[in-house]
C-alpha cells in the first residue's frame, strides 16, 4: 500500500462567478462557489455530495484547470494550477457524466488511444487496454463500437478509458449512473481497489450518497456553492445523532400480541434496565404491525439488542438489521429533503 | 514555468518539484513535438472513424457543388471568360472550400463537441491543442479533396485549361486552411450558441464569395471592400492559388506566400498559446 501524503489538492477561498449574460442567461450574477476551502488527501476517496446546482461540477473543473476562479487558489501536489493548468492534466484523469470522446471506435481500440493521448507508448497502451478489460469484465464488448454500448457499459468503459495511464488523481462525475446493481458493485470494488493498491486520489461527484459511502473515506457536502459539512462520513454522522437503531421484523407468531404491546413493554423494561441520566431513553417506532424499530445508543447497541431478543423471544423475530445513520441521513440533515428536487436522484438505500 | 522558478518556489514539496521536473524534461524538444505528432494522429483517426459513416455522400456532394459553381461561372449570362479570368473562378472554388475547411468546419466541429461535452473531455487530456486543432482540420480536408479536385479538373475537362500542377499548390491550400483556422477555432472555442456560429459562418461565406477579391477582380469592388479583401486571408488564398494554376511565379505570388505564412503561424500561435479552452 501506497504511504498517504497530506494535501494532494488545497483549495482556498475559492469563488466562481458566472456573470449575468455568460453561460447562466441570468440577469443576475451567480456564485457557483463561494469561498470554498477544502483539502483532499493524497491517496484518499474523497466524495463531493450534493443536489443539482450545488457547484460541485464547477468545483472540480476548476481542480482540474478547466475553469478559471473568479478568486481564491488551488494547489495541486504544491503547484498553482490557476497559473500552470497543464500540470493538473499531465496528473489527473477525468470520467464525466457524458461526453466521452471515441464515440465511433471500438472498445479495445478506444482504450488504447486514451492511452496513448496520455503519453504512453502505444506497446504500454496495449499492455495496460488489455488489464483494464479483464479487471473491467470487458471482454465481451472489447470489439464493440463505443456508441453501440448501452448507457451502463459506456460508463464503465469510460471508467476505463479515465484509468488509462495510471492517473495519480482520478476525478469521477457519477461514476455508477445508468448501471445495473452488479455493475454498481463491480465499479465501486475497482474504486476501492484501484485506491487502496495504487494509491490512486479519487475525487467522487455524486447523487448516490448511500452507495458512495462504502468507498468515501472524506466527504464535502455543498450546496448553494459552499460547503455545509466536511470530514469523514463517521463524524459527520455522529455530528447529526450518536444513536443506531435497531429494525425488526416479527412474524405471525404475533397473534396474540400487537406489535405496539410489545414496543411498550420492551420499551419499559429497557428504560429500567439501561436508562441513565447520561442516556438518551430508548425511542420506539411502530413503522408496520409487523415491524418495529428501537433507537440506541450505538455503544451500548450489543448488549441491548442481547436483552430485546431474549424479552422478545426470538421465535418472534423473522428478521433484525443493525444500523448507523447513514451518509445519506447526513446529507438529508444538511441540504435537506426539498433541496433535492427528486429523492430518486439521491439514491436508495439497499 | 522554468526549472530554476520550480526549485526556488519555496511552496514547493520535493515530490511534487520530482514529478513536475521529470514531466517538464519529458516534455521538452524532442519529446515534445513527437507528442505532438502523436496526439496528432490519434485524434486524426478518431476524426476519421467519426466522418467515415458518411464519406460516400461527403464526396457526392463535394463534387457535384464546384462542379456546378464552375460550370455556372463559365457559362454565366453569355459570359465567355479567358483564361485568366476561368482560373480566378477555379481558384475561388477552390477557397471558397478552403475557408469551408479552415473556417466553418472547424468552428461548427468546435461547437458539436462543445455541445456533446467531448470539447470538455479533451479539454481535460495532457494533449496538443495545435495538434487537436489541425487534426480536426486535416480530417476536414479528406472530405473536401473532391471539392478542390473538381474544379481544376473540370477546368481541364470543360474549358481545355492549361493548368498547371505541382507541390507550390499543395503547400498554398495548406496554408490557406491554416490561415484561417485561428479564427474558426476562437468561433468555435468562444462562442457557446450553434446558431450563431452557423449563422457568423453563412456570413463570412457570403462576404467571401461575393464581397471580396475571389470571383470577383479586385479593382471592379468598391473601394470599402477592397479594404476589407486586403486583411482577408481568402483574398491570398485565391490569388496565390490562381498563380500556381497558371504557373506564374512572380513577387505577388511570393508575397501572397507570405502573407498567408504569416496569417497561419498568427493562428498556431493564438490557437496553442493564447487561446483558452475552458468550461467557463
Amino acid at each position: 500500500m501506497i504511504e498517504t501524503v497530506k494535501n494532494c489538492i488545497e483549495v482556498s477561498n475559492l469563488t466562481k462567478i458566472y456573470e449575468a449574460g455568460g453561460r447562466s442567461k441570468a440577469r443576475q450574477p451567480i456564485v457557483a462557489n463561494d469561498a470554498i476551502s477544502l483539502e483532499i488527501n493524497q491517496g484518499e476517496v474523497f466524495g463531493l455530495l450534493g443536489p443539482n446546482g450545488a457547484g460541485k461540477t464547477t468545483l472540480v473543473n476548476q481542480i482540474l484547470g478547466l475553469a478559471t476562479p473568479t478568486e481564491g487558489s488551488i494547489f495541486v501536489k504544491g503547484i498553482d494550477i490557476i497559473k500552470h493548468p497543464a500540470f493538473v492534466k499531465s496528473l489527473a484523469s477525468y470520467l464525466p457524466q457524458r461526453g466521452i470522446a471515441f464515440e465511433y471506435t471500438e472498445v479495445h481500440k478506444a482504450l488504447l488511444f486514451a492511452g496513448q493521448l496520455k503519453g504512453l507508448t502505444k506497446i504500454q497502451a496495449k499492455i495496460q487496454s488489455e488489464q483494464l478489460i479483464g479487471e473491467l469484465d470487458l471482454g465481451e464488448v472489447a470489439d464493440t463500437f463505443f456508441n453501440k454500448l448501452s448507457g451502463g457499459m459506456r460508463r464503465v468503459v469510460g471508467l476505463g478509458l479515465a484509468l488509462m495511464g495510471r492517473p495519480e488523481i482520478l476525478v469521477m462525475d457519477e461514476p455508477t449512473n445508468e448501471l445495473d446493481p452488479v455493475r454498481r458493485r463491480r465499479v465501486w470494488n475497482i474504486i476501492q481497489e484501484i485506491n487502496r493498491e495504487r494509491g490512486i486520489t479519487c475525487i467522487l461527484v455524486t447523487h448516490n450518497v448511500a452507495e458512495a459511502e462504502t468507498v468515501l473515506q472524506r466527504v464535502a457536502i455543498i450546496d448553494k456553492g459552499k460547503v455545509l459539512a466536511l470530514g469523514t462520513p463517521g463524524k459527520l454522522k455522529q455530528q447529526i445523532s450518536t444513536e443506531a437503531f435497531l429494525d425488526l421484523t416479527l412474524n405471525d407468531m404475533l397473534e396474540t400480541r400487537d406489535t405496539k404491546t410489545i414496543a411498550e413493554e420492551v420499551k419499559f423494561k429497557l428504560d429500567q434496565r439501561f436508562h441513565s441520566a447520561t442516556l438518551p431513553a430508548f425511542r420506539f417506532s411502530v413503522e408496520s404491525p409487523n415491524n418495529l424499530k428501537i433507537y440506541l445508543p450505538f455503544e451500548q447497541s450489543g448488549e441491548v439488542i442481547n436483552f430485546i431478543v431474549s424479552e422478545i423471544g426470538p421465535q418472534v423475530i423473522d428478521d433484525f438489521k443493525l444500523a448507523h445513520t447513514s451518509l445519506e441521513d447526513v446529507y438529508l440533515h444538511h441540504v435537506g429533503p426539498e433541496a433535492s428536487l427528486n429523492k430518486s436522484e439521491i439514491g436508495s438505500r439497499s | 514555468m522554468t526549472t530554476r522558478e520550480i526549485e526556488e518556489n519555496p511552496t514547493l514539496n520535493k515530490g511534487s518539484l520530482k514529478t513536475y521536473q521529470n514531466n517538464w524534461l519529458l516534455r521538452s524538444g524532442f519529446n515534445q513535438l513527437s507528442r505532438a505528432f502523436n496526439d496528432f494522429r490519434i485524434i486524426l483517426i478518431e476524426q476519421i472513424y467519426i466522418i467515415r459513416r458518411y464519406l460516400v455522400y461527403f464526396f457526392f456532394l463535394n463534387t457535384v457543388g464546384p462542379f456546378a459553381l464552375v460550370f455556372a461561372m463559365g457559362h454565366y449570362a453569355g459570359f465567355h471568360p479567358d483564361q485568366t479570368e476561368l482560373l480566378r473562378i477555379i481558384s475561388g472554388t477552390v477557397t471558397f472550400a478552403l475557408v469551408t475547411v479552415g473556417f466553418t468546419s472547424v468552428a461548427q466541429r468546435l461547437s458539436i463537441m462543445r455541445q456533446q461535452g467531448t470539447l470538455l473531455y479533451y479539454c481535460a487530456l495532457p494533449i496538443n491543442k495545435v495538434s487537436f486543432v489541425t487534426a480536426l482540420l486535416i480530417s476536414r480536408l479528406v472530405i473536401l479533396i473532391p471539392s478542390i479536385v473538381t474544379p481544376i479538373v473540370a477546368g481541364i475537362i470543360m474549358y481545355n485549361l492549361e493548368i498547371h500542377l505541382d507541390l507550390w499548390l499543395l503547400g498554398v491550400m495548406i496554408l490557406g486552411a491554416f490561415s484561417l483556422v485561428a479564427l474558426g477555432t476562437t468561433l468555435g472555442v468562444l462562442v457557446k450558441s450553434y446558431e450563431l456560429i452557423s449563422l457568423v459562418c453563412n456570413a463570412f461565406i457570403v462576404v467571401m464569395a461575393l464581397a471580396s477579391p475571389n470571383f470577383i477582380p479586385n479593382y471592379l469592388l468598391p473601394l470599402p471592400l477592397q479594404v476589407l479583401g486586403w486583411v482577408l486571408p481568402s483574398t491570398y488564398t485565391s490569388d496565390a492559388i490562381s498563380h500556381c494554376l497558371a504557373g506564374t511565379y512572380d513577387r505577388v505570388s511570393y508575397f501572397d506566400v507570405l502573407v498567408l505564412s504569416v496569417m497561419a503561424l498568427v493562428g498556431i500561435v493564438i490557437t496553442g498559446k493564447f487561446l483558452k479552452w475552458s468550461a467557463d
